[in-house]
């Protein structure tokens, strides 16, 4: 009898807990799989998805785009930027348990980094790397936190050898899935797994969403306003990237006047306003306004008299222009292709593929709040030449002014990159270039 | 006919309140005005030298525009100063300023036009410290800031490197007239001086050791005043307090690799803490011979009927009392969040329980409430925080609450640390 009472009590008890309503939890809650979906591949260099959550750099920008140490606790310069140590973190593991070493990091950089270095030598010493240059290189840390320059163990590009929060543990059926890494250095995540479902259409993925079938989908920047009309949830970076178009000095282009203009041909405001549905700010500045402060003293209004006179009667041979296949860019060539017939240009739409190209629209993601950093990070991205630079803004733009006069990239647009994400998610943050933080993320348990 | 004088007669007075309120912000502003409008005009004296100019003056940045009229003042007379003559128009040279920012702060740019050749030149302003709003509520719960996180980031004794370190604070505790703080990565001991706030002493906690996504702590200063006991996953650190001539205090402070269970507030039972999930595990030392479920805070309840209960939010998100060897569950708790503290005060009851809210916005509030029984009775308005809380423990006096506040910062989704002590009086 007491027996049978005491159970009673037992279960009387557990029935109340259960029918009493929880309080509102405010800690994140360890657990559960995150279900994501990407349109692209997830390992694509540099800002594929998978990448940032297996491999870490030596260095990381924090979503606020301030600089924060990795798999380096800390690091110096010398000889004015000319020499740069940094002190690798001691007791990391890679994902299959060997010690991260400076001498595999050092292959690792060796490795990614094989043209426009930012860096002339890379050595290891005792618990450091020694970066050296004849180039004063003051924005060495924040390049390092650029996802080209992620540590991965062997000189391969092999998925499994990382040290981030998250190591590979299977694909299969167009899904990627990552396990969460127990021993991360900066944490054990929240979630225990990450399914990345790829190559998956962005109308697909709001289906998905709808549906419950995964938590996070993409939203381009020209669906963020139907997005914002379906009342999906979004996390947004507002200005991550930057579209410009990339002209060849060689070839047909080999005049600067002829570059400038198609510079001053270009309508902005119809890329920004009719393809990217207003979710673009124009701009004939690299870094945007929110980076530099200064971004509206280069003037981005169309000047189709100026662009004739700059031309000055020449007839250049028919240009070609490559873009990516997505959509938005293939509108935005077209669109710059009538621009550009206007001013007198004869211009043909190539695949991404072809690499003897005139002209190339690309984007060039903004990496933080560094104003030269990012600077040198696009520089370098395009294969151009780093100007020097001092401290301060005023330097800053200086360069930029410099690296805009060689008329070798003509930036259009400013973009936002968004994602939307599913009731469960808690605390999903982007960084600057507008890549979700997925390793704090954690999930709400079902209802 | 009267009604509508007293309306104008109060709308005029609510005016001039306004009026003065704003007058009064700007005028406090004019100091952080002075440096960065001289150093522009400096500048723009540099390429003009002393000529004539046309001034335009433009803001596209957050600045008020009650504090425009000030900065433009300022500039000019700066410019006279440096040999600058303005005019109103009919000059050859322009100088057209424009105050932006960016997420580092502000940016002021002057476009100075010569003929045909426009120079820049431009000057950066850190970002004001947002003044935090007054609270507004009735009585019952005040907050004071102990220390910011700009005044800590001062303090705190910078160890050579010029990595960011992680300001994140987990806990906080005042004792001896110190404040020791928990970091991620160390803690630290700061004496409010007439200098402002200085580090005395500080640990680190190690970079090797396993680190978590949720970084938890707790500091107990110790009842008999000889300094305090810390704990966050995998350490436990000690701090000794003596007395010493003339410089106030020295402190010893050491750490070392620890599982051991962690102090629970108010009691002298300490409770197992998985520092790979960041919640305790509800197992309690010494045994009370049942374990709780996994919970985030507890706190004791020292006047029940029956005697003290342990009061637990657990994980799942209810809150339960233990009790008599019993698990009760405790009604009315909807809103509340993960955090909580118990304190004494002299009104009801005696002991309230000051809770952290449930909402995710970037602040929170808080609200004290009584547990006289089964359910929570709320007895105090709401109290907003400047941010949200990341953690509470009642004060060494046990009459307030040492409350962790993280801010938004204006950098895009950068953060600030706050200490702040709440403390509840009766209405």
């Amino acid at each position: 009898m007491l027996r049978r009472l005491a159970i009673r009590a037992v279960f009387g008890l557990t029935a109340l807990l259960l029918a009493l309503p929880a309080a509102a939890r405010t800690r994140p809650r360890y657990g559960d799989t995150l279900r994501v979906e990407v349109s692209g591949d997830p390992w694509e260099r540099p800002g594929g998805l998978a990448r940032r959550l297996v491999f870490d750099g030596l260095t990381q920008m924090a979503p606020d785009g301030e600089l924060e140490p990795a798999l380096a606790i800390s690091w110096a310069s010398e000889n004015n930027d000319h020499r740069w140590q940094f002190r690798l973190r001691p007791g990391v593991h890679f994902h299959d348990g060997s010690s991260v070493t400076t001498t595999a990091v050092v292959a690792s950089l060796m490795a990614s980094c094989t043209a426009n270095c930012p860096w002339d030598s890379v050595r290891a010493l005792a618990t450091s790397i020694v970066f050296t240059s004849d180039e004063a290189m003051p924005q060495l840390p924040q390049l390092l936190a650029g996802s080209e320059f992620l540590i991965a163990k062997g000189a391969g590009a092999d998925p499994d050898g990382g040290t981030g929060a998250f190591e590979v543990s299977g694909f299969a059926n167009g899904t990627l899935t990552l396990a969460a890494n127990d021993s991360s250095w900066a944490g054990r995540p929240f979630v225990d797994a990450i399914e990345i479902r790829v190559n998956r259409a962005v109308n697909d993925q709001w289906i998905d969403l709808a549906a419950g079938r995964t938590d996070v989908a993409e939203v381009p920047a020209e669906s963020i306003r139907g997005a914002q009309q379906q009342h999906l949830n979004l996390a947004l970076a507002p200005q991550a990237e930057v579209l410009a178009l990339q002209l060849s000095d060689r070839g047909a282009l080999a005049n600067a006047n002829l570059r400038a203009a198609i510079g001053y041909a270009i309508d902005r405001n119809a890329i920004a306003n009719v393809i990217f549905q207003k979710q673009g700010k124009i701009s004939a500045a690299l870094l945007p306004q929110s980076v530099s402060g200064y971004a509206f003293l280069f003037s981005a209004e169309r000047d189709l008299n100026k662009a004739h006179e700059l031309r000055g009667g020449m007839t250049p041979a028919p240009l070609v222009l490559t873009a990516g296949a997505d959509a938005a860019l293939q509108l935005t060539a077209q669109r710059i292709i009538l621009n550009l017939r206007e001013a007198g240009f004869n211009v043909q739409l190539a695949g991404p593929a072809v690499r003897a190209a005139d002209m190339r629209l690309r984007t060039f993601a903004m990496q933080g709040a560094d104003a030269a950093g990012d600077l040198v990070s696009v520089a370098l991205a395009s294969g151009l030449a780093v100007p020097a630079m001092g401290a301060g803004p005023s330097s800053t733009y200086n360069a930029e002014r410099e690296l805009l006069e060689h008329r070798t990239l003509i930036p259009l647009v400013h973009l936002p990159r968004a994602w939307a994400v599913s009731g469960r998610v808690r605390d999903l943050q982007l960084r600057y270039d507008g890549s979700p933080v997925l390793e704090g993320v954690s999930l709400e348990a079902a209802k | 006919m009267r009604l509508l004088r007293r309306s104008m007669v109060c709308a005029t007075l609510v005016c001039f309140a306004v009026t003065l309120s704003a007058a009064a912000q700007a005028a406090d502003r004019v100091g952080a005005w002075d440096n960065p409008a001289a150093d522009l005009a400096r500048r723009i004296a540099d390429q003009l030298g002393p000529s004539s100019a046309h001034l335009t003056f433009r803001n596209v940045s957050g600045i008020s525009n009650e504090s425009l009229p000030t900065i433009r003042r300022l500039l000019t007379d700066d410019l006279k100063t440096a040999g600058v003559t303005l005019t109103s128009g009919d000059s050859a040279n322009a100088v057209h300023v424009t105050l932006s920012e960016n997420v580092r702060g502000g940016v002021w740019i002057a476009e100075i036009v010569e003929g045909n050749q426009t120079r820049v030149v431009m000057v950066t302003l850190d970002r004001p410290a947002e003044s935090a709003a007054a609270a507004t509520q009735k009585v019952a719960l005040h907050v004071q800031a102990i220390i910011t996180d700009s005044a800590l980031q001062a303090a705190a004794v910078n160890n050579g490197s010029n990595a960011r370190l992680s300001h994140a604070v987990l806990a906080a505790a005042q004792t001896n007239g110190a404040l020791v703080v928990l970091f991620p990565s160390r803690i630290a001991v700061f004496d409010n001086t007439p200098q402002g706030w200085t580090e005395r002493a500080h640990a680190d906690l190690g970079v090797g050791r396993g680190v978590s996504r949720d970084p938890r702590g707790v500091i107990n200063a110790l009842p008999d005043g000889s300094g305090f006991e810390a704990f966050a996953p995998g350490i436990a650190c000690s701090g000794t307090y003596a007395p010493a001539a003339g410089q106030g205090a020295a402190w010893t402070l050491h750490c070392h690799p620890s599982d051991d269970p962690w102090p629970l507030a108010g009691s002298s039972a300490k409770a197992f803490y998985n520092s790979a999930r960041d919640f305790y595990t509800g197992a309690i030392s010494p045994s009370s011979g049942f374990d709780l479920p996994p919970f985030y805070a507890a706190g004791v309840l020292p006047n029940r009927a029956a005697g003290p209960a342990l009061l637990a939010g657990a994980v799942e998100g209810k809150v339960i009392l233990a009790e008599h060897g019993e698990l009760k569950p405790v009604a009315g708790t909807r809103d509340w969040g993960s955090y909580f503290a118990v304190v004494s005060s002299a009104c009801g009851a005696g002991a309230e329980v000051i809770v952290s809210s449930s909402g995710e916005g970037k602040s929170e509030s808080l609200r004290a409430y009584e547990i006289p029984a089964q359910e929570a009775l709320a007895v105090s308005d709401t109290l907003q925080m400047p941010g949200a809380v990341m953690a509470m423990s009642p004060a060494a006096d046990g009459k307030s609450a040492v409350v962790i506040v993280r801010k938004p910062a204006d950098n895009v989704g950068a953060h600030e640390y706050e200490v702040d002590r709440v403390t509840a009086t009766c209405n």
